[in-house]
């Protein structure tokens, strides 16, 4: 378990100041450091390794202390047992791939592991190349490789993904997931990216303006944002002010562009709330057909003004008097054939409805 | 007319030992001294990066003089030397190797600087967290990759060391077999009319030149590193 509480001001030359604040725990398993570039989420990794020293706080692993200002503890890098995949990888030119690999082990039977490891992340037939022989996802391999041949107390993995292709990505993606299995340590990967974050993570922090905006499960995080920030950061655009006009039972009703029901998050009435959905969320209904009971939650119409091809999914504009983001799978796109300008009706589904108190 | 015959070749020899001395010494401090102000931030940094880089832009035997007020037998170090053995470094071959060095670190200092500068930070951090000392990095990742312009910086060094003259004859003069460098012994020849030796010498100086210009070029090109 990691457990970090730190504070560190960085002053560059033209005047910026940049705090980072943080104080937050995370468990064996995959914990992501999620957030626009800035945010302090590389630093972060830093301080943990021992490469950067924050100002006041203490971080601990597995309840040994790596820093604490209190005490006066900052064990060196070299002593911290952390095992770290830099972003482009910081493998050394000069040596093979099994001479990095075996770089950061100190006696011979150290190096029984590194066979086993080759075979796990099936770069034994690399062994003699050079990183300039390597494509990016082999380099990837080979890094992560030399990070866990040392038997690491923790894993820091800084945008493991950013410089790689689509297909690659995917791989490694199980890779990491089928590692998180094997090696019973925290891993603490840092990304910019929403998909990969929801993906990956046990545990998502979010981060704003070097501060923790929220810890929670992927779910609770990008369905539940606790704030306008987190909610446009984990992609949920349709975003809208509104006041509390009615509670009943568990729902309260908001008026704000149009009358919204959703779950009571624990409200008055009166009260100035924003509320937000996923464009993942919003169902657009079929024509012409009735609307079931299940899915009569919340009818919204408007017109098509926009369709953005995403692969797998479309995202449409829908301009009306509640404008919206929606995206949908292809299938269903080719299924309701929508085009530009069409009007469509669609569905928020009261669950999906989700109320942000600031 | 046979020229090996009485021609006397101590000024070649002389100007090789007193040279490969003076980059032996410089590897070693200006490659420390270029280490400490690339990578470290420390109070009178900028001093020092200016102090070593002096010798280059001074006149040579302005640089020369220096060295006796510091070095000759009433100066501020080498009274202490005079007075606890008895000897003076001034006009020996000691005081060459001296001038040399003095004189050819700042080139040394300056492309080590830039060579070390270049070596990504990400490299040694790496090394760091893969539990590796300062001193560790430093040889087995920072130096490797650095070799190319350390090199090319000890070349260029060894050329100037070679080709050193107006501290040389300031502080161990111009004597014949013992401090008459090849430099120094050019100007002696021209100056007696020996006009065979001065010819022998500088087509010597002249094809070491053109030797180390070719050998820093392919040192330069040689980009294995960067595939």
């Amino acid at each position: 378990m990691l457990e970090i509480n730190i504070y560190r001001k960085l002053t560059s030359s033209n005047s910026n100041e940049f705090r980072l604040n943080l104080d937050f725990k995370c468990e064996n398993g995959i914990t992501v450091l999620f957030g626009p570039s800035g945010a302090g989420k590389t630093l972060t990794l830093d301080c943990i390794a021992g490469l950067e020293t924050p100002d006041s706080g203490s971080i601990s692993v597995n309840g040994t202390a790596y820093f604490d200002s209190g005490q006066n503890i900052n064990i060196p890098p070299q002593k911290r047992k952390v095992g770290y995949l830099f972003q482009d990888y910081a493998l050394f030119p000069h040596l093979t791939v099994y001479e990095n690999i075996v770089f950061g082990l100190r006696s011979k039977d150290a190096s029984e592991g590194v066979d086993e490891m080759l075979g796990f992340l099936e770069i034994r037939g690399l062994k003699t190349r050079y990183p300039a022989q390597l494509s990016g996802g082999q380099a990837q391999r080979v890094a992560l490789a030399r990070a866990l041949v040392t038997r690491p107390k923790i894993l820091l993995l800084d945008e493991p993904f950013s410089s790689l292709d689509f297909i690659v990505r995917s791989r490694l993606r199980r890779d990491l997931k089928k590692l998180r299995e094997l090696i019973k340590i925290p891993v603490i990967l840092v990304t910019h990216n929403p998909v990969e974050a929801y993906s990956m993570a046990d545990t998502i922090v979010v981060f704003r303006h070097g501060g923790v905006g929220q810890i929670g499960t992927p779910e609770e995080v990008f369905t539940k944002p606790n704030s306008i920030e987190v909610a446009r950061l984990v992609g949920m655009s349709n975003i809208f002010k509104g006041k509390i006009t009615a509670i009943k039972g568990d729902d309260v009703i908001i008026q704000g562009y149009q009358e919204i029901t959703a779950q009571n998050p624990g409200v008055k009435i009166g009260e100035e709330v924003t509320w937000c959905i996923r464009p993942d969320n919003v169902m657009v209904l079929r024509e012409n057909k009735p609307v079931r009971e299940a899915v009569a939650e919340n009818l919204v119409t408007g017109h098509i003004t926009e369709i953005v091809p995403k692969g797998a999914s479309y995202l449409l504009f829908m301009g009306g008097k509640l404008p919206l983001e929606i995206e949908i799978p292809s299938h269903a796109f080719e299924r309701l054939g929508l085009e530009i300008g069409k009007t469509i009706r669609v569905s928020l589904k009261k669950p999906a409805v989700h109320i942000i108190r600031e | 007319m046979d020229l090996c015959e009485y021609m006397d070749y101590s000024p070649l020899y002389l100007s090789m030992w007193v040279s490969v001395i003076a980059t032996v010494i410089i590897a070693a401090s200006g490659t420390f001294a270029a280490y400490l102000l690339a990578r470290k931030r420390f109070f009178g940094r900028n001093a020092l990066d200016a102090f070593t880089t002096l010798p280059m832009i001074l006149p040579p035997t302005v640089t020369g003089y220096y060295l006796i007020i510091l070095l000759g037998r009433n100066g501020i170090i080498g009274k202490h030397i005079y007075d606890l053995t008895g000897l003076s470094i001034m006009f020996t071959w000691q005081a060459a190797v001296i001038a040399a060095t003095v004189v050819a670190m700042p080139i040394m200092i300056k492309s080590a600087k830039a060579a070390i500068e270049s070596v990504d930070r990400e490299f040694e951090k790496a090394a760091f967290t893969l539990g590796k000392s300062e001193i560790e990095t430093f040889f087995l990742v920072t130096l490797p990759l650095a070799k190319k312009g350390l090199m090319a910086g000890l070349i260029l060094s060894f050329a100037r060391a070679l080709g050193e003259f107006g501290a040389t004859i300031m502080l161990a003069g111009n004597i014949p077999g013992k401090t008459s460098t090849m430099p120094l012994a050019i100007y002696s020849a021209v100056q007696t009319g020996e006009d065979t030796l001065a010819t022998t010498l500088v087509i010597i100086l002249t094809i070491i030149s053109i030797a180390v210009i070719y050998i820093t070029t392919r040192i330069s090109e040689s980009g294995r590193y960067n595939a």
